[in-house]
């Protein structure tokens, strides 16, 4: 069963009729030319099977039914009753769109609906007009969820909290009761969110400064939950009363590629999150100190996985903050503590490197690697902490155990990058009473350093090639990218080198030149975004001895700690796990899935998937979309 | 006698999800034609007609194939002596939709492995192979072959880094290799006697009771 081309369905309203009309048309332009203040389209797909394949307008002349179904499994349609009917497939929660002729076989496709218990609206349509609709009944709600947000409303709160408050409660009442309308259940990401919510701001009076933050956090969540709410549940039930403020999906919405987004982020949370890196990593305060600095980069103790020696029963295991996804087109790829966002071109372009779905792992890197900062760098609202972390450089025998050993390390490391950046050949002497201006001007550079490494060794599976395409092509779309080269040149050295280190006094040359190699491939690929790449080559070539190579070389350590001290191999199998695949194919390694084509084979691993079958660097919409729908269907359920 | 003419057979284990699969299912595709029972319970020859090669053989214009199923309720183990011989009747099943669709059965072998690793009382590892995803591109993959794989302790020291998605079979005692099989629901064995299909069936049975089978 394969998709074909997508052409656009078209809800409008007839003049200052109170009536509703409905069409399709093939192309985007010819929606426009009518377009009026109710005007309101979707992209939807045809399918080879059922005779949907062509592009083409449609009026609905006559009498038919339009019947919605969804959020459902494509496959599905292979067990209908009544396969010789218009099909179509779309991105919203009804993704499920059949055109029915005749009056007798609606009503038995009717009755197969139901018997399903599937979720459906119907329209009556005739010559075009909507002259009745009616859609299934929700399932009774046992309303538990509005127990806490009544708790959370009733809150005696402070004045600057109170308004954030009352934004916050009625968009997740929506946020949830839209959900259990959609999907006859409770999220437990909206669940455990609001339950996040209700404890910190039971006990206010613990807040002290972080009251700001917390506020910050509950303003960022209620954003985040405006879009996820008009973007997954626009198109519900009744669909011509609501509307999706993404405006080429305002008719249905893009719940598919909602369910996709929040897959890939639960399957990550589920195993990545799980492993509690920050906490564990907290735990080598319980391991013996190694000097660190002067470690020989051949000893096996730079490449045994020490995360792994320390169990996750060891650790509180407080459950894990969800991230709500959404796509905005403002925000891009953006990560807070509570949201994860996805530009919106991903859902028509995901499929090409510029918006692959893969830059997602960038922001949950950087979730994880700020948790660990978070305990490993020194405070700088204490003069104690720093002073501390200051004395242990100069003495390293005042580092009581492997976590300070770390910090000791990531501090020296600082004190290079900060020589590096004036280009003084010579160590410079510092003066301790700057230590803490250092902390402060590098922390940006030392975490994002740390998440492309991290980055890197998890979820691109070290694979330099998909890595360098991947995150190159992906910043080749951002406005203004040529005042960056230098720092992108340079993480991304850093993460090559992180599996070259046992190459010696070369490592850092044979770093580059890997990552130089596959620039240079990527100017040999006809795109407007080569020019880019190729002023990229020639800065590298230009400055790698004088400004670049040293800056690596600062970085090192970090890319020691990271690859040492916060990847495990256990943990990484984890992440890798994927067990439906066969004999491997050269080109999806494995994978049953063919571009298109939609098959009932699951897949475990939708970060291999991503990668595997985002290997274009022009867009297709149809590609991304079939992308989407696997994303939201064919994952195992752990 | 089919174990006769093939040393070998290969194919996929299906299932419908829901409709049981009669003799008639499978003749509903018309270029396959009931050829005998063989004298085994529930397993059956059919025989393919084609009018192109499917294994590269030389033009003859037309082109007959065995087919050996044995069918039970909703599932189908459907087998040639060639692979692309088998993936064709599928492909044929599934660009029509008036025929019936068949999914392929999941093995799941990585939980497999393990526990015949845990406990190898019945039948133990002959060959497995291995996804190693905390290498990179430095190690992929990994194969052991052996009587007893699970025996050896650098295999089960190092299992926690491997996924596992093929593996072949073998009985406790003595046996050659019984079959071997992957997750996406592929078997194959060699077939000296007609006793084979027996203890394939049994290995079967052996996955389906220990919930090691599923459709998605």
């Amino acid at each position: 069963m394969e998709i074909c081309d997508q052409s656009f369905l078209v809800l409008d309203r007839s003049g200052d009729s109170l009536t509703h009309t409905i069409r399709i048309e093939s192309e985007l332009t010819k929606t426009l030319s009518s377009w009026g203040p109710s005007t309101r389209i979707s992209p939807i797909a045809g399918i080879s099977l059922f005779g949907t394949h062509r592009l083409s307008t449609y009026s609905f002349e006559g009498v038919s039914f339009l019947l919605f179904l969804g959020p459902m499994d494509p496959q599905t349609l292979l067990d209908l009753p009544y396969k010789k009917c218009k099909v179509w497939l779309g991105l919203g929660t009804f993704n499920i769109v059949i055109n029915i002729e005749d009056s007798a076989i609606f009503q038995s496709l009717i009755s197969w609906v139901k018997g399903k218990n599937f979720r459906y609206e119907y329209w009556e349509i005739k010559d075009g007009q909507i002259v009745k609709y009616n859609f299934s009944q929700s399932v009774s709600d046992d309303r538990q969820w509005v127990t806490i947000l009544e708790n959370i409303s009733d809150l005696q709160i402070s004045t600057e909290i109170r308004e954030a408050v009352t934004e916050y409660c009625p968009l997740m009442s929506s946020a949830i009761s839209r959900y259990k309308q959609v999907f006859h259940d409770e999220s437990p990401n909206l669940k455990n969110l609001n339950m996040f919510f209700y404890e910190i701001l039971n006990d206010l009076s613990k807040l002290g400064e972080r009251l700001y933050p917390v506020l910050g956090i509950l303003k960022n969540t209620s954003a985040g939950l405006s879009r996820f709410s008009s973007q997954t549940f626009s198109g519900i039930t009744p669909i011509i009363e609501t509307e999706c403020h993404f405006w080429s999906h305002s008719l249905l919405g893009v719940g598919i590629a909602s369910i996709a987004l929040s897959n890939l982020e639960s399957f990550i949370q589920n195993t990545l999150g799980e492993q509690r890196i920050p906490q564990r990593f907290q735990l080598y305060l319980n391991k013996p100190r190694i000097d660190l600095h002067k470690l020989n980069i051949s000893d096996e103790l730079w490449y045994k996985d020490h995360l792994s020696t320390i169990s996750l029963d060891e650790i509180n295991k407080d459950p894990i903050v969800p991230l709500l996804t959404y796509f905005s087109g403002r925000d891009g790829y953006k990560s807070t503590y509570t949201t994860l966002s996805a530009p919106l071109s991903t859902v028509s372009a995901c499929n090409s490197y510029p918006w692959s779905l893969m830059t997602v792992t960038h922001e949950i890197s950087h979730t994880i690697v700020q948790g660990v900062l978070g305990f490993l760098y020194p405070d700088l609202n204490s003069n104690a902490s720093i002073t501390k972390t200051w004395e242990m450089m100069r003495d390293e025998s005042l580092s009581k155990n492997l976590f300070e050993s770390i910090q000791r390390y990531l501090s020296m490391s600082i004190l290079k990058i900060e020589t590096a950046s004036l280009a003084i050949k010579t160590q410079v002497d510092f003066d301790p009473s700057k230590f803490k201006f250092y902390l402060d001007k590098w922390h940006h550079e030392v975490e994002e350093t740390m998440v492309h490494v991290f980055d890197f060794l998890y979820f691109y599976a070290q694979d330099i090639e998909l890595y360098v395409q991947g995150i190159w092509l992906s910043w080749s779309v951002i406005p203004n990218i040529k005042n960056r080269i230098s720092e992108y040149l340079t993480r991304t050295i850093c993460a090559v080198l992180s599996i070259n280190l046992r190459r010696g006094s070369d490592s850092e040359d044979i770093a580059m030149t890997f990552v130089r190699k596959q620039l240079e491939d990527l100017t040999k690929s006809k795109t407007s975004k080569s020019s880019f790449i190729q002023e990229t080559l020639d800065y590298l070539d230009k400055q790698w001895e004088d400004e670049i190579k040293p800056k690596v070389i600062a970085r090192k350590p970090l890319v020691k700690i990271v690859r040492t001290f916060i990847f495990s191999k256990e943990i990484a199998t984890i992440l890798g796990y994927e067990t439906r695949i066969s004999k491997p194919t050269p080109k999806y390694k494995g994978y049953n899935l063919k571009p298109k084509q939609f098959a009932f084979n699951s897949i475990d691993n939708p970060i291999r998937f991503i990668k595997l079958y985002t290997n274009s660097i022009e867009p297709s919409s149809s590609v991304s979309f079939w992308m989407l729908y696997i994303l939201a269907f064919n994952l195992t359920k752990k | 006698m089919i174990y006769k003419n093939f040393q070998s057979l290969s194919g996929y284990l299906l299932t419908t999800r829901s409709m049981n699969i009669s003799r008639e299912t499978i003749l509903d595709l018309h270029s396959i034609s009931f050829a005998n029972d063989i004298p085994l319970p529930g397993w059956e020859e059919f025989t393919l007609e084609t009018s192109k090669a499917l294994i590269q053989e030389e033009y003859r214009g037309k082109y007959l194939y065995p087919i050996i199923c044995r069918r039970s309720g909703t599932k189908l183990l459907l087998l040639s002596y060639n692979r692309k011989i088998v993936e064709y009747v599928l492909d044929k099943f599934k660009i029509n939709k008036e025929l019936t669709y068949f999914f392929n059965m999941c093995i799941n072998v990585n939980s497999l492995v393990k526990k015949l690793t845990d406990t190898p009382d019945k039948y133990v590892l002959s060959f497995v192979h291995a996804r190693v995803p905390a290498f990179g591109n430095s190690l992929r993959a990994i194969s052991f072959y052996g009587n007893d794989i699970s025996e050896a302790s650098m295999f089960r020291e190092n299992m926690g880094l491997m996924n596992f998605y093929a593996c072949g079979l073998r009985k406790v005692v003595g046996e050659k290799e019984i079959l071997r099989l992957s997750s996406d629901g592929f078997i194959s064995f060699r077939l000296p006697n007609l006793e084979r299909l027996v203890e394939v069936q049994d290995t079967i049975t052996f996955l389906r009771n220990n919930y090691l089978l599923y459709d998605k």
